[in-house]
């Protein structure tokens, strides 16, 4: 099933990955934001069926960003994707109700198992 | 400084250069400490980290590596190392470096460090300088060029 995929992160290159795999498995990106503080505007307006967000991105965090959207909709689906991932931020994602934690670097394979597991 | 603290960053520098461009990395020697500036060999992206320590990585490499680099990454065409997204390869890839040598340390040492976002300098034989802290270097070979991974913690680990 295409879903309507809303991408956060910081780093160009993380954007242009995302986007090659996820659309050439027949998905739609919906929104590509900067920060955290774009991420949850983006999800209020966009309601996408999906999230990709880093954690350390300038002006708001993706952990704070995903507590937010967490609170303004708990079925929201997220996926981590982080450089880091030791136990306290794992626990951390946890606590927010993140759907699936990806340390970085991801391949195709990666991400789209992760997709089909929270979907 | 502690060998259990800077060998996770040279290990993962090999690792995920060959798991993100397939590009092979061999250790040319080990570490050796930095007696003077840093002379960069063409494209050095610094990213800081701070928890219970403070330290920072610095990866530097030649042009031609860069390009090689992000064209596997991106799977896209790149002429020169001052293309945005060479520049902007280069600054993720120290970044998941980091953050997977510190995720390495934290379980380890339970130091809670966290990265700061890369600052990237471009410019082969640029002078980097930072006073006040000792580092540590080791000099690595791929086939599209050499680099240098050199790693500081503040204090006496």
């Amino acid at each position: 099933m295409a879903l309507q995929i809303l991408l956060v992160d910081d780093s160009p290159m993380i954007h242009n990955l995302l986007r090659k795999v996820l659309v050439k498995n027949g998905h739609e990106i919906c929104g590509d934001a900067k920060n955290g503080k774009e991420g949850v505007e983006m999800y209020k307006s966009l309601q996408p069926d999906l999230i990709f967000m880093d954690i350390s991105m300038p002006i708001m965090s993706g952990l704070e960003a995903a507590a937010a959207i967490k609170k303004l909709n708990p079925d929201s689906k997220i996926i981590m994707l982080s450089a880091m991932g030791d136990e306290a931020v794992l626990t951390e994602a946890r606590v927010i109700g993140i759907n699936l934690f990806l340390k970085k670097p991801f391949d195709e394979y990666k991400i789209i198992s992760a997709i089909s597991s929270v979907a | 400084m502690r060998q259990e603290m800077i060998a996770p960053f040279l290990q993962s520098t090999q690792n995920m250069i060959e798991q993100m461009s397939g590009i092979t990395v061999t250790a040319d020697g080990g570490f050796y400490e930095e007696q003077s500036e840093l002379v960069s060999l063409g494209l050095a992206t610094l990213v800081s980290f701070a928890g219970k320590v403070k330290g920072r990585l610095l990866i530097d490499m030649e042009p031609s590596l860069a390009v090689a680099f992000a064209k596997a990454v991106n799977d896209e065409n790149y002429t020169s190392d001052r293309e945005f997204m060479v520049l902007m390869s280069a600054g993720e890839l120290n970044n998941i470096v980091a953050g997977d040598a510190n995720t390495l340390i934290n379980n380890q040492f339970q130091l809670d460090l966290r990265l700061a976002p890369p600052v990237i300098i471009s410019g082969v034989g640029s002078i980097i300088r930072i006073p006040k802290i000792s580092s540590m270097s080791a000099n690595l070979m791929t086939l599209q060029g050499k680099l240098k991974v050199n790693i500081a913690f503040e204090g006496s680990l």
